[in-house]
């Protein structure tokens, strides 16, 4: 490849500017003439029937326009992946989340006072709290659709690993629980819906996928999708949590039926009630192994809560069938996972989707494995880590190069380890303070790149080349969510590389469905790898036809990802997926015996981006992937109770602050490029959030000889577990 | 969220006056007054904005007393140097509430206004003893900060009723005190238990005055008078240490809640008093 200009340089970002100025717009920040404001009202309790809804009082109140009800949506149903909920209920409510009716006013003041005029009348039912109870024969069914409340299965048998289990040397047990985790994004959720110039009902709003928004509004209103167009601004942050609707349809329908703007603007309470969650999951693992470590075979159940209605738990439940058993190879496998349906929040995606919960628990199991045979925590994952040229469990092949050894070892070395005959010596950290106890703890993995399982994938570009005898302008055209990764900036860089242009040539035109195609989610790491992909074959179009005296010059389309298969039977017929992301990470840990509190020393992260288009942006990705998962692992307490959210402030539910990660962190980078990525990247959104957890964990039990099974790692769970506790 | 009035007295007469009506509230930093507001739970009328009223924000020493304006913010009282030289504590734990914005913006007197069981002001003030001065349209009065207190957000004020200072003695020289809080996470949090400490050794390390207080453990911060009366007299030595934390432990009558439970926090009470305690019997610890 001729030596890159553009691509593999620091640039600043496009937005950073404004953002650090406070001229970024997001959604909350437009105001149009002659707006309405719209107040949501939500059913605020888990499970109940809906026996009236009077909004006579409501109405009455001056300012208000309108109060819509599922009566006014044409076809009263969303859902990114499955349509099982209602955009307003009629009958049911499943979820504190669920919306019911939404107040409609001239001033915010006055929605919000009429919000509370409006008179429901509920018979509360029996709450679901758990995916246990939800799978209890007997149970009361939530979805008549889906009976037994099973939302999702998966199963795959690969092997015999009954017999393989009964022969094996060396058997080891574990059972798992991860917590529901909050997106906690800075901005909440927000919008305005209006009729635009050419009569389309428009959205303005974050999110993460402008084309999926747009589907399920068209739907809900009954409407060809060209007579709808969804359009984001700047947005704050998403992980997954954007993926689902929130107040897109609801601000269609309120607009598409009023003929004017209509705004509105959660507040944070509103929005932790009103998004979904990291699914909470209880991971059952029996692995057997040779005497000398050696993986042969595993039996994994999964039991994901998929909350009130699927979101995407049918999908984050289907990785599984490859992450459940790690970056490892076992040539016996079972793995049965079931999703429930229950009156919890919904469990949506997050960063990583199913990856740190599957990984914490096998990356437990490995630990528990190499302390059983013997084999230091690196020594036992070296003997049976996927390769290059490895298969998953499921068949499929490992594409690409795995870089996954040389990240192993280079995070060994950095933290401090050294190979000692045929193992390693781990540094053995100890404190200088008589109640605290230091440790450390490794742990490593891998996450797909792109959704894989046979989804139809690509993304959509456009570029158009204006100028005469030079190209003075590029147009990009591209409706990529910018979710704060700093998408947009990194698609200028391979347009301009592309076109051999300066950056400051590239203009983008982003996120509006009025002007480009599907580029597809924000998600599963894909954008820079897909949109990138397609950004450049439009640009190396437009500069083929600029070349040929085309003025301007426009090249480009739907670029098409490489096929995948869902699961096949055949496991040598399966091609689940095109790319994958490394890392490997070490944690340094000090504990208070006495307080069980945890301060994370260091933390040493190695990754392969494959080809870093900016590189300060992978940091930022692998930073902020990192931060996420200290959250999770050690503050981020998501407590609900008989489906009632406990932790619905920003008091309760604990996200790291600043004073929270002035952990020393670092970073080890290989680029080891990919097959598949535009320019050799690997997708870098998630894989450093899957890590830090094992990691901590494995430390903690270094220091004080505990190992500890559930998330978060609070610091009453960790004092608990101490002998001399009192509590 | 129910709209308001917004008084802004210009001095403590018209702020008396102002709160004499009924449906009235104060509001000072608004640091608690405003999520309350916003989360509906309460329903005043009226705002009455005790900000601009003049002469309630000095920290003083006077006359062997120090007093405490209600309107010092935690900014005021971490850098204040009568506070630092006579009352370290208190400027310490100024230093330990919500992140830079709340301590700019937060009172002394609303953090004994709102009287949360957790205000981590409370224990530093019952072990100095404080006295809160209270004035109304109707006069003043004075009460001890221990009888002020009543529950979670009860007090013994009434509705017109302003907090005007609160006042305490300096600690004498080579008195120790400390402040100990557990959160769960590294600042900008509600405590989970904490406890703050006086204590006065003679020159044998016999214990001369112990003061012991908890915030996070009751429906209010308390004093531990058996857990004081046990360390008065006697050497500060590990196995009295370890009794008054058993009698800490005993007064303590905490809740379980999405912060901790009970029992941890009961835990966290023998931890905080024995480190508390420990730390100030070491050579120097704590003092002034």
């Amino acid at each position: 490849m001729p030596e890159l200009q553009v691509v593999g340089q620091t640039v600043e970002r496009l937005d950073s500017r404004a953002k650090v100025t406070g001229g970024a717009a997001y959604a909350a920040d437009i105001a149009v003439d002659g707006m309405l404001h719209m107040k949501i009202v939500f059913a605020g309790r888990p499970h109940a029937l809906i026996r009236s809804l009077d909004a006579t009082a409501a109405l009455a109140l001056p300012g208000v326009v309108d109060v819509i009800t599922a009566a006014d949506v044409p076809v009263n149903v969303r859902g990114l992946i499955r349509r099982d909920q209602q955009v307003f209920c009629d009958r049911l409510v499943r979820c504190e989340g669920d919306q019911v009716c939404a107040v409609i006013a001239e001033t915010a003041e006055a929605a919000e006072a009429a919000a509370r005029l409006v008179r429901i009348a509920y018979e509360d039912l029996p709450v679901l709290s758990s995916a246990e109870e939800a799978l209890r024969p007997g149970a009361i069914q939530l979805h008549a659709e889906w009976p037994g409340n099973v939302c999702h299965r998966i199963h795959l048998r690969q092997g015999d690993p009954d017999a393989a289990l009964a022969a094996a040397e060396v058997v080891v047990c574990g059972e798992f629980h991860t917590p529901m985790q909050e997106h906690a994004y800075l901005e909440p959720e927000a919008g305005l819906g209006y009729i635009d110039e050419a009569g389309r009902v428009t959205v303005r709003t974050s999110g993460q996928a402008t084309h999926d928004d747009l589907r399920q509004i068209a739907a809900a209103l009954n409407l060809p999708e060209d007579a709808v167009r969804v359009v984001y601004g700047a947005i704050g942050g998403a992980f997954g949590g954007r993926e689902d609707t929130s107040v897109q349809v609801a601000l269609a329908v309120a607009a598409h039926k009023l003929r004017r703007p209509v705004k509105t603007v959660w507040s944070r309470e509103e929005s932790i009630r009103g998004h979904g969650k990291r699914h909470a999951i209880t991971i059952r693992h029996t692995w057997g192994a040779r005497r000398d470590g050696t993986l042969q075979a595993a039996k994994i159940e999964i039991i994901s809560d998929a909350g009130a209605y699927n979101y995407t738990s049918s999908e984050v439940l289907a990785n599984f069938l490859y992450s459940a058993v790690g970056a490892y190879r076992f040539e016996h496998a079972q793995i049965d996972g079931v999703a429930a349906y229950t009156n919890n929040v919904p469990g949506c995606a997050f960063r990583g989707f199913g990856s740190p919960q599957s990984t914490f628990a096998a990356e437990m199991m490995i630990a528990r494995l190499g302390e059983a045979v013997g084999l230091d925590p690196i020594t036992i994952r070296l003997r049976n880590c996927v390769r290059t040229g490895d298969k998953l469990i499921t068949g499929s092949p490992l594409v690409g190069p795995v870089s996954l050894v040389e990240l192993i070892e280079a995070c060994a070395a950095r933290a401090g380890a050294v190979r000692e005959g045929d193992g390693w010596r781990l540094p053995t950290p100890e404190s200088t303070t008589p109640t605290k106890r230091r440790g450390f703890g490794i742990a490593v993995g891998m996450k797909n790149s792109g959704f894989g399982w046979g989804i139809p994938e690509g993304s959509y570009a456009r570029v158009v080349l204006h100028g005469a005898r030079r190209i003075e302008r590029a147009e990009v055209y591209t409706a990529a969510a910018d979710v704060g990764q700093g998408a947009h900036s990194v698609l200028a860089q391979i347009a301009a590389e592309t076109l051999g242009l300066p950056l400051d040539r590239v203009q983008m035109i982003v996120s509006d469905t009025a002007t480009a195609g599907d580029a597809g989610p924000c998600s599963a790491s894909r954008m820079t790898m897909y949109g990138g992909n397609a950004v450049r074959a439009a640009a190396a179009e437009a500069l083929a036809k600029w070349q040929n005296e085309d003025r301007p010059a426009s090249g480009g389309g739907r670029w098409v990802a490489p096929a995948t298969t869902a699961l096949l039977p055949d496991p040598d017929a399966n091609r689940n997926f095109v790319s994958y992301a490394y890392g490997a990470q070490a944690a340094e840990i000090e504990v208070d015996i006495d307080t069980g509190a945890i301060e994370v020393i260091r933390i040493v992260a190695a990754h392969d981006p494959g080809r870093a288009i900016n590189p300060q942006q992978v940091l930022g990705q692998l930073q902020g992937g990192l931060v996420q998962a200290l959250g999770w692992t050690l503050t981020e307490n998501f407590i609900t109770h008989d489906g009632r959210i406990e932790t619905d402030r920003l008091s309760t539910y604990l996200v790291p602050t600043i004073r929270d990660v002035t952990t020393p962190v670092e970073y080890v980078l290989l680029e080891r490029p990919d097959d598949v990525g535009v320019f050799g990247v690997r997708g870098v959104g998630e894989i450093s959030m899957i890590l830090p957890a094992p990691a901590i964990a494995a430390a903690l039990h270094d220091a004080v000889g505990v190992w500890h099974d559930r998330l978060p790692l609070t610091p009453e769970r960790v004092a608990a577990r101490w002998p001399e506790y009192t509590g | 969220m129910t709209p308001f009035d917004f008084l802004s007295p210009q001095t403590l007469a018209e702020a008396c006056h102002a709160l004499a009506a009924a449906g009235r509230r104060p509001i000072a930093g608004g640091t608690d007054v405003i999520p309350q507001w916003r989360a509906g739970r309460f329903q005043a009328e009226t705002l009455v904005d005790l900000s601009r009223v003049p002469g309630l924000s000095d920290v003083t020493l006077r006359d062997g007393e120090i007093a405490i304006g209600a309107l010092s913010t935690y900014t005021e009282l971490h850098a204040s140097p009568v506070l630092r030289a006579h009352a370290p504590l208190l400027a310490e734990v100024s230093a330990m509430i919500g992140g830079a914005q709340t301590q700019n913006r937060g009172t002394i007197g609303g953090n004994i206004a709102n009287a949360s069981p957790a205000g981590d002001t409370l224990p530093p003030l019952l072990v100095l003893d404080a006295q809160v001065d209270l004035i109304s349209a109707a006069g003043e009065r004075s009460l001890a900060l221990s009888a002020f207190l009543r529950g979670p957000g009860q007090t013994a004020s009434e509705a017109h009723e302003i907090i005007r200072r609160v006042r305490f003695a300096p600690l004498p020289r080579g008195a120790r005190s400390l402040f100990l809080r557990l959160g769960n996470r590294q600042g900008m949090v509600i405590s989970v238990v904490s406890a703050a400490f006086v204590l006065q050794l003679d020159d044998h390390g016999r214990v001369e005055e112990a003061r012991v207080a908890l915030g996070a453990v009751a429906p209010t911060a308390i004093r531990c008078a058996e857990a004081e009366a046990l360390l008065r007299g006697r050497p500060l030595d590990d196995d009295l240490i370890a009794r008054a934390a058993d009698a800490a432990v005993a007064a303590a009558r905490p809740i379980d809640d999405v912060r901790a439970s009970a029992a941890y926090r009961r835990h966290g009470v023998r931890v905080l008093v024995r480190r508390g305690l420990t730390q100030l019997s070491a050579p120097g610890g704590g003092e002034q």
